[in-house]
């Protein structure tokens, strides 16, 4: 199969199954030479961008999972502003705009507006959204 | 770009709904052709007189008639979705044209991108 530019988008939280499997498949396609020209978490999903969620040591912590998967493989990962400023996901630009005390973006996801997926998705093969 | 949005979401069953018409007139407002297709649940977004003041929602009706604003013309409901839930074309806020399950897979089949939220 040729390799393929792919876009994903994310909309279920840091619980959701979807979130699981879009994991899995984002692997799979990297271990399959494709290229991820962007993940774009939109939604509930902006709560994978959060350093926050702790899990007991027997769960699975989707949200460190991603970080790791994105940072490791420096994968283009951005999160919808609008929907992580409502859900509580802020950078510490942000934080100091809105007098916050604390931060909790991941350093190696970006917060940034709807055009971003649009640009994606103009420029991949294909894309695929997990909700 | 032809961009279809399949959109399948109850109204104020969580903000999916809402956000999923977010992106869309995001997308039109970056001047991308953008057709709306209502399928499932999503019908229920295209009711008239839709009153969500008790729950202090924003009104899905006034979003709904910006489309207008942003040259989003083309808007469809899938017909057997309506029927299955008791609603006809008449019962709707704005003009979408009834679709039947051939007209939607070439719907499909013509856009450069489907986003189905």
């Amino acid at each position: 199969m040729n390799k393929q530019s792919i876009a994903i988008m994310l909309l279920g939280n840091a619980q959701a199954n979807s979130s699981r499997t879009a994991l899995q498949y984002v692997r799979a396609a990297l271990q399959q030479k494709h290229t991820i020209n962007c993940i774009f978490f939109y939604h509930d999903a902006v709560h994978l961008a959060s350093t926050y969620p702790i899990c007991p040591q027997d769960e699975l912590n989707l949200a460190d999972e991603w970080q790791t998967l994105i940072s490791q493989h420096q994968l283009p990962a951005v999160a919808c502003i609008a929907s992580a400023l409502k859900r509580g996901v802020i950078s510490s630009t942000e934080a100091k705009r809105h007098s916050k005390e604390a931060n909790n973006l991941h350093p190696s996801i970006e917060l940034a507006g709807l055009g971003t997926w649009l640009e994606a998705l103009t420029h991949c093969h294909q894309h695929i959204v997990f909700a | 770009m032809n961009c279809l949005f399949i959109l399948r979401q109850s109204p104020y069953q969580g903000s999916l709904a809402r956000e999923a018409l977010d992106m869309a007139l995001a997308f039109a407002a970056f001047d991308e052709h953008v057709q709306l297709l209502f399928l499932e649940d999503g019908v229920f977004q295209l009711l008239k007189n839709q009153d969500s003041d008790g729950l202090r929602i924003k009104n899905m009706e006034k979003s709904l008639a910006a489309t207008g604003i942003y040259d989003i013309n083309d808007i469809y409901v899938g017909a057997d979705c309506l029927t299955m839930r008791g609603l006809s074309t008449d019962t709707l806020t704005i003009a979408a044209q009834a679709v039947e399950q051939e007209e939607i897979q070439q719907l499909i089949a013509r856009a450069d991108k489907v986003v189905s939220l």
